[in-house]
């Protein structure tokens, strides 16, 4: 079993065939058709990501006549606790619209009512910005798109590294999961779309797949950016979701805004349309307030078909044969929820690299879009608005910059990942862990140490045990395939989420978010002192890290 | 290995589709030239069973999670 080595040129590679991803590839193509765009996608772009069969909502658009962009800063900011930059997302409120149109042009499914307007949702105390949107085929109409534009895939090929020299891009390794072959891709400029870190907590299960978010999405972003020296912000920021129990999925947000309502063991309803809040739901089953339950019994027939269509057609069809099998029924039994693993994500949470309005990172030639970067709960509006305008800067930076040719270094940068690659794939050592066990002991030391309530011992001694596994990884697990490497080097960028999640929740000593940034040493919220980000980058060796305060960024007349 | 989440019936006709477009990538196509899980890496969001082209196979939640 050898690696085998190929070089390819590109004007603008994507890593991360996703939406956010496959936008930025079909925008440059359609804007400036002489530039080479090849995507990585470590699975297969027609179906790979998050959104994988579909998606029944667009979480943000600000739809003129509805809501205004500042209402929308408004509800962000508060969701954050004021931990978010003005620019970034007000680009996000104003552009949301227009995409909206855009992806409606295209053929993408948005449920009208008689009188001709969208089903807009309200699913925040404040605000009505979700728009409702029926479409189990919204990744094959862009796999149709790139196909058409004759944009090059790279499918079952993961980036593993991202070469930089001086603070400017000039490509990145990438290894294909199957047939081993290690691509190095030199490229005028990277756009980083791989998503967020989903296998981060294990799940109630204790199963590695089962989590909320896309499994296929290690934190590899976030630790490709770090390694490569770009600034990542918001790794405190563990957040749980309330979901059903076990099968870990939303549906939440469709059940309440149709009139169900979630309910504690006695009765008592919790939530229901009317104070439609997550958080309240999270924050009781973190105090032990739970178990807590769907209940739908009170609905009209009209209204449970309405919810069992949306459900059974769009983001998962496969979960009718789920409740199946336990015999449970919409508009009968309760359905218990719980809560999701903790995950890191710019799309859901506040985690990622950051970025300005531009897409732009701290290193030249290098944008970021989607869960992987930070524009705090921009979902996949975010990253929708976000590959398009990383786009944009991508096509600007190819036609502005200059690009003096530079082999050595990229020869010798692919030379040392290739020798890396073959370190860990060595058969020859005596490496008896399977990477699975592996990752099992390494996220239930994330959920021993590293979640709330958190506290300045455990999280020290989380990172001590952290980095303790860090020195096993090469000597203790064996990878006997292409396929099991890909998963040893996603133990890898774990373990980076992993150490820069503790490292930043030991800066921030106050408590914020409820249960998400919980410190039983410092129970309080101290805006005089902790109303900022906290931004990571790579110290002077790798896995060392620097930690640097940043001060919130605020708009014209805030 | 764990037969259970995955079901192909005998109308396979051994295209590899769903091989090829499983996101985790943890389908192969066995010496019987039918698709089988080959790793426990899955996340039950149906796209083998929906893109396949002859209807032929079935995906089965395990007893860990129902
Ligand atoms: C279950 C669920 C329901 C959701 N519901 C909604 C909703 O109703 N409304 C809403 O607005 N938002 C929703 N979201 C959020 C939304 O789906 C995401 O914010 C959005 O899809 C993120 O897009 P992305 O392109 O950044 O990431 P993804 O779509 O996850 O794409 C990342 C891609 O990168 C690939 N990849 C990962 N690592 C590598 C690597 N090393 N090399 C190459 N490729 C790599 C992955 O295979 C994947 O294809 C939901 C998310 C989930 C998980």
């Amino acid at each position: 079993m050898k690696l085998q080595q190929v070089i390819i040129n590109t004007d603008v590679l994507i890593i991360g065939g996703g939406c956010a991803g496959s936008m930025a590839a079909i925008c440059i193509k359609d804007a400036a058709p002489n530039l080479n765009v090849c995507i990585m996608e470590k699975g297969h772009i027609k179906r790979s990501g998050s959104v994988t069969m579909g998606m029944d909502a667009l979480n943000v658009a600000v739809i003129p006549g509805i809501s205004t962009p500042e209402e929308y800063l408004e509800t962000v900011k508060k969701k954050c606790w004021g931990i978010m930059d003005y620019f970034p997302n007000y680009t996000l409120a104003i552009k949301s619209f227009e995409l909206l149109k855009t992806l409606e042009s295209w053929g993408v499914f948005f449920p009208k009512n008689e009188d001709g307007n969208y089903n807009i949702m309200q699913v925040d105390t404040s605000g009505k910005f979700c728009v409702g949107m029926d479409e189990p085929d919204l990744k094959p109409i862009m796999e149709k798109k790139i196909r058409e534009a004759k944009i090059d895939v790279l499918n079952k090929t993961m980036g593993t590294k991202l070469i930089v020299k001086n603070g400017k891009i000039l490509g990145a390794v990438g290894l294909n999961i199957n047939n081993g072959q290690v691509v190095c891709c030199k490229a005028k400029c990277v756009i980083l779309a791989n998503g967020s870190a989903s296998r981060f907590g294990l799940p109630n299960t204790g199963y590695l797949y089962g989590t909320f978010d896309f499994p296929g999405n290690a934190g590899d972003g976030f630790a490709l950016a770090y390694r490569a020296g770009a600034k990542i912000t918001g790794m405190e920021f563990t957040l749980k979701y309330a979901l059903v129990k076990d099968l870990n999925i939303p549906l939440i947000y469709i059940v309440l805004t149709r009139g169900g309502e979630v309910v504690n063991g006695s009765g008592e309803v919790i939530v229901d349309k009317n104070n439609l809040s997550i958080f309240l739901i999270v924050e009781a089953l973190e105090n032990r307030k739970g178990p807590l339950f769907l209940k739908t019994d009170h609905l009209s027939k009209e209204k449970i078909m309405e919810i069992e269509n949306i459900l059974f057609s769009t983001e998962r069809p496969m979960q009718r044969r789920y409740w199946e099998l336990k015999d449970i029924k919409f508009g009968r039994d309760l359905i218990e929820l719980n809560l999701t693993e903790a995950q890191l994500c710019g799309g859901h949470g506040i985690s990622g690299i950051v970025i300005n309005e531009q897409s732009h990172t701290n290193i030249k030639g290098l944008f970021a879009a989607g869960d992987v970067s930070s524009v705090p709960m921009q979902h996949l509006t975010g990253a929708f608005v976000y590959g398009k305008i990383a786009g944009e800067s991508a096509i600007e930076y190819c036609n502005n910059g200059n690009f003096p040719e530079n082999h050595k270094d990229i020869h010798w940068e692919f030379d040392a990942e290739l020798s890396h690659l073959g370190s860990l794939l060595n058969l020859t050592k005596n490496n008896t862990i399977q990477p699975t066990t592996f990752e099992y002991k390494l996220r239930r030391i994330i959920n021993e140490y590293l979640l709330s309530p958190k506290n300045s011992s455990s999280l020290k001694k989380g990172l001590s045990l952290i980095y303790e596994l860090r020195e096993q990884l090469p000597y203790q697990v064996l990878a006997k395939n292409f396929h099991e490497l890909s998963k040893v080097l996603e133990i890898g960028y774990i373990l980076d989420c992993a150490q820069m999640s503790a490292i930043s929740s030991l800066t921030r000593k106050e408590s914020r978010w409820g249960c998400i940034h919980r410190r039983s040493d410092y129970p309080d919220t101290d805006d005089v002192n902790w109303l900022k980000h906290i931004d990571l980058q790579v110290g002077q060796t790798y896995p060392e890290t620097d930690i640097y305060l940043r001060e919130i960024q605020r708009g014209d007349g805030e | 290995m764990s037969s259970y989440i995955i079901e192909v019936s005998d109308e396979c006709i051994g295209c590899g589709i769903c091989v090829d477009l499983c996101p985790l990538n943890c389908l192969r196509m066995g010496e019987d030239n039918k698709p089988y899980l080959q790793y426990e890496e899955c996340w039950y969001c149906g796209c083998c069973e929906i893109e396949c082209p002859v209807s032929c196979l079935k995906m089965h939640f395990p007893f860990l999670i129902y």
